[in-house]
């Protein structure tokens, strides 16, 4: 609700500034709160009060907030549940993802540096997130956030100045060529210590035309460098890709000692494929989770799960499972009676054995179960017994 | 409900789900769309998928290249090509066979990231990246499914 109400204020006025810093300011004490409660990454604290500083708050917050929104349906969730929960109340996650743009919008209408640090930003916090989980990652996560908070930091005093005279001016107009202009300004801005006449030529140009929208592309080149605009993009390319190599680098376990952008490739190829043979495999084995009580021919499977799966289940499992199974049966043929028999079936049969319809009433494995409540009947079943009932009741309908 | 057929659709609930949960990039639009060629899937990816079928599966030409850049990009090659061959050594470079190795493995990549084939470079590796979170917190997630349901290993 911030950012959209946010964003909707920076579009609405063009001139003023002074709502800006309100919602800045806001912002702070939310990332503040954040930051108290993901103690993974502290070191992207903002300090309380500086002007320059609370824009790079700005860049937390809607990166964390993203995150943590995406972080929590997918903890939350089996792929069925969300599945099914996708059709009835898709809209939630769904407004997840669509906050994410809307949150970005705000920061990129404040400050021309954000739109580069935002991806980048981003992606550290979604590692503070998932590593929290993976301890290898744990130590790679606040040397890589600590990493960036030097250029980060070192970011505010320089463009502190800057910022706040020409908002006004530039936040109408945002071409590209801007954002390439301070994108480059960003990585050059550690290595810009020597002085050499090229690099002279290229801050006097970048000087001259000060706080205006500036059509070119002006960036700072380091020492021994050419400053013809072929290179210039070239290297700006190169920095970007070479800026992504090393977050995958991070990211993927073991290929931070590893130099060579082939080897590296190699090692995120293989992760890669490893992670969607995993997938599949996972995919299996959740497969054999669970026959249907009315299908024929599975006694073996029946009689060997089905006893344990009814047994080791809450409510929760019972949902998922069923959910499964609507999904498998939509594959066969969307016949939706088909379907609502065999749950209700099935859900007969955990809930209320010995009230289902005579076929088990033939069974002399029925008096077995005396008075099953519909809360107890999960845990109350002897998985002998009911492997018994279960081989008996197929017995008795085929 | 045969076991493949079972095993097919929770893969693929599995994939929608994580589409679906990364809706801000490239690869979850495409991921969705490759699963929607197939006339196997439709019937269950529309019952999941429910209203959004329609806006999900409408081919979106904003991500691909435009053929703009493309002719840009070709131009571009063929210009720094004709700059580097005039250079060039006889014989087998260290620098040539690290290029080459880098462009190989850049195709295979684009192979199995979803969507990949059109996409340039950097942004190949930026949705690589997220393609990568999503998968493991996906392989988590179903490893907690596995352990909560008890599923028993048959060996």
């Amino acid at each position: 609700m911030e950012p959209t109400r946010s964003s909707g204020d920076g579009s609405g006025n063009s001139g003023t500034y002074t709502p800006e810093i309100a919602e800045s300011l806001r912002f702070e004490e939310e990332i503040q709160s954040f930051m108290r409660e993901n103690t993974v990454h502290p070191s992207l604290e903002p300090p309380p009060a500086s002007g320059g500083s609370s824009f790079t708050a700005l860049l937390g917050l809607p990166a964390n907030q993203a995150v943590e929104l995406l972080h929590d349906p997918e903890s939350g969730d089996s792929p069925a549940v969300a599945a099914a929960a996708a059709v009835s109340g898709g809209g939630e996650m769904w407004r997840f993802g669509l906050r994410d743009p809307n949150a970005l919008t705000l920061p990129s209408g404040c400050s021309p540096t954000f739109p580069s640090n935002a991806a980048l930003v981003e992606r550290a916090a979604r590692f503070s997130i998932f590593a929290a989980e993976d301890s290898p990652d744990a130590a790679s996560v606040p040397s890589h956030s600590g990493d960036h908070s030097p250029k980060l930091k070192a970011e505010p005093p320089d463009t502190e100045s800057q910022p706040i005279c020409p908002i006004p001016v530039e936040r109408p107009q945002r071409p590209a060529k801007r954002k390439e202009a301070e994108k480059g300004n960003k990585v050059k801005g550690p290595a810009k210590k020597s002085r050499t006449a090229e690099e002279g030529s290229a801050k006097v140009a970048e000087e001259s035309t000060g706080g205006d929208k500036l059509p070119y592309v002006h960036v700072r080149a380091r020492r021994g460098q050419a400053t013809d605009s072929h290179s210039l993009a070239e290297r700006a390319r190169r920095e970007k890709i070479n800026a992504r190599m090393k977050l995958l680098q991070e990211l993927v376990p073991g290929c931070s000692k590893i130099s060579g952008t082939a080897l590296v490739l190699d090692e995120i190829i293989n992760h890669v494929q490893s992670l969607q043979r995993q997938v599949e495999l996972l995919s299996m084995r959740l497969a054999a989770v669970n026959p249907r009580v009315d299908i024929s021919g599975l006694d073996n499977f029946l009689s060997a799960e089905c006893g344990r799966v009814m047994v080791g289940n809450g409510r929760g499992g019972v949902w998922m499972e069923q959910s499964a199974w609507m999904d498998a049966a939509a594959v066969n043929g969307g016949r939706r009676q088909q379907q609502q028999q065999q749950q209700q079936i099935w859900h007969l049969d955990l809930v209320h054995p010995h009230q289902t319809p005579s076929v088990w009433e033939r069974d002399d494995a029925s008096h077995l179960f005396t008075n099953p409540n519909p809360g107890t009947s999960l845990f109350g079943y002897d998985p002998a017994s009911s492997v018994s009932l279960h081989s008996n009741q197929l017995k008795t309908e085929l | 409900m045969s076991f493949l057929q079972r095993k097919r659709a929770i893969k693929l609930t599995a994939d929608v789900a994580m589409a679906f949960a990364k809706d801000g990039a490239k690869w979850s639009h495409a991921l969705i769309m490759n699963l929607a060629k197939k006339p196997k899937n439709k019937t269950l990816l529309r019952s999941i998928l429910g209203s959004e079928y329609e806006r999900l599966t409408k081919p979106c030409l904003s991500w691909k290249m435009p053929r703009a850049k493309k002719i840009l990009q070709r131009s571009f090659k063929m210009h720094s090509r004709i700059k580097k061959g005039a250079r060039r050594l006889p014989g087998v470079n260290a620098a040539s066979v690290h290029a080459e190795a880098a462009v190989t493995r850049t195709k295979v990549l684009k192979r199995l990231v979803p969507g990949g084939e059109h996409w340039d470079n950097s942004s190949l590796l930026e949705e690589t990246l997220d393609y990568v979170i999503s998968l493991r917190a996906q392989v988590d997630l179903m490893h907690l499914l596995v352990k909560a349901l008890n599923v028993p290993n048959l060996k």
